[in-house]
């Protein structure tokens, strides 16, 4: 199925959780915050989170700014 | 009695605010907050480059810090909102910094969006300080939609171009009872206390430490500019003059008449 993760489409399998896709990406973990419809998914939860179509997916990160 | 700064109900330990963007590298950090004696930090949220994902930068901030998320890459209010809800949730605590902006050639904030933005995350229990525009009536506007501050900027992000706006501070600082905080286009210490000694309340400075030589001892000297601008303005500077007023009575001159 589709959902859009940062902006793009990405195919993933019916019935993945955000730790899935996260897990796809080899991200250190510590890194990221993950956004599921403008919600925020906590780390614990992200093997219990699944995913349905056309779900908006963002992985955002802390930077520098001013 | 003390001289102290008190936003959104804390009291607040150094009126340097620091923006952490544009450092060669965030291991710096540590040592430019230290030189700094800043306790307010601004970060900012974007999406991670899955092929190329960073670190986290967070680590490199002290205990104690106050982080404020900036809203930056928001157009309009919405997306404003939206991060700001992100960033909290995300643990970077309830402060924010919202940052409007869709001009792209001087970085000028949306003082209009920037009001909705406030209406909206002021109820949503946030501690908001808008970055905007030095216009009065915007400004208390801003204070009535339950802004806890405000920052009107210098000059444009990052120009290094001083105190432009001043005539336009110094009526927000006359004329708001919030803090007053100059952000933006600080580029020298002297520039810092220049805003300090006409009443600002603090300063937000970025690029003018980031990009220095030495980003440590460029932090130290605004550190030190921004007490001693406090210090100036607290003391109660003296008049100004036209002509000279000389320092010593014009009597008893030793020389022949």
């Amino acid at each position: 199925m589709q959902i859009r993760l940062n902006g793009a489409i990405e195919e993933v399998p019916e019935n993945a959780t955000v730790r899935d896709v996260m897990k796809g990406k080899k991200l250190p973990e510590e890194t990221a915050v993950v956004a599921l419809n403008d919600e925020v998914i906590k780390r614990d939860a992200w093997q219990s989170v699944r995913l349905r179509a056309d779900d908006r997916m963002e992985v955002i990160r802390i930077i520098g700014g001013g | 009695m003390a001289d102290k700064l008190i936003i959104g109900g804390r009291e607040i330990d150094s009126r340097l605010f620091l923006g952490t963007g544009k450092f060669a590298d965030y291991r710096l950090l540590p040592e430019v907050i230290k030189a700094a004696r800043s306790q307010v930090v601004t970060v900012a949220l974007r999406r991670v480059d899955f092929d190329t994902p960073g670190e986290n930068m967070l680590k490199y901030l002290p205990e104690g810090t106050i982080l404020m998320p900036n809203t930056s890459g928001a157009r309009n209010a919405a997306e404003a909102i939206r991060i700001a809800r992100i960033a909290r949730e995300a643990g970077c605590g309830n402060w924010v910094k919202i940052e409007v902006i869709s001009d792209q050639k001087y970085l000028m904030p949306d003082n209009f969006e920037t009001l909705k933005a406030i209406e909206v995350l002021a109820k949503d229990g946030f501690v908001v300080l808008p970055y905007m525009s030095p216009d009065l009536m915007a400004a208390k506007r801003m204070v009535e939609a339950g802004a806890a501050a405000i920052m009107p900027l210098g000059s444009p992000i990052g120009s290094n171009r001083g105190l432009k706006t001043r005539e336009l501070v110094q009526i927000l600082v006359s004329e708001i009872d919030l803090p007053v905080i100059v952000d933006a286009g600080l580029g020298k210490p002297s520039e810092a206390a220049e805003a300090m000694e006409l009443g600002a309340a603090a300063v937000l400075v970025n690029t003018a430490i980031a990009t220095a030589e030495n980003p440590v001892l460029m932090a130290e000297a605004f550190g030190q500019a921004v007490e001693a601008g406090r210090k100036a303005y607290l003391a109660g500077p003296g008049a100004t003059k036209q002509t000279a007023e000389a320092s010593s009575p014009l009597t008893g001159f030793l020389r022949d008449s």
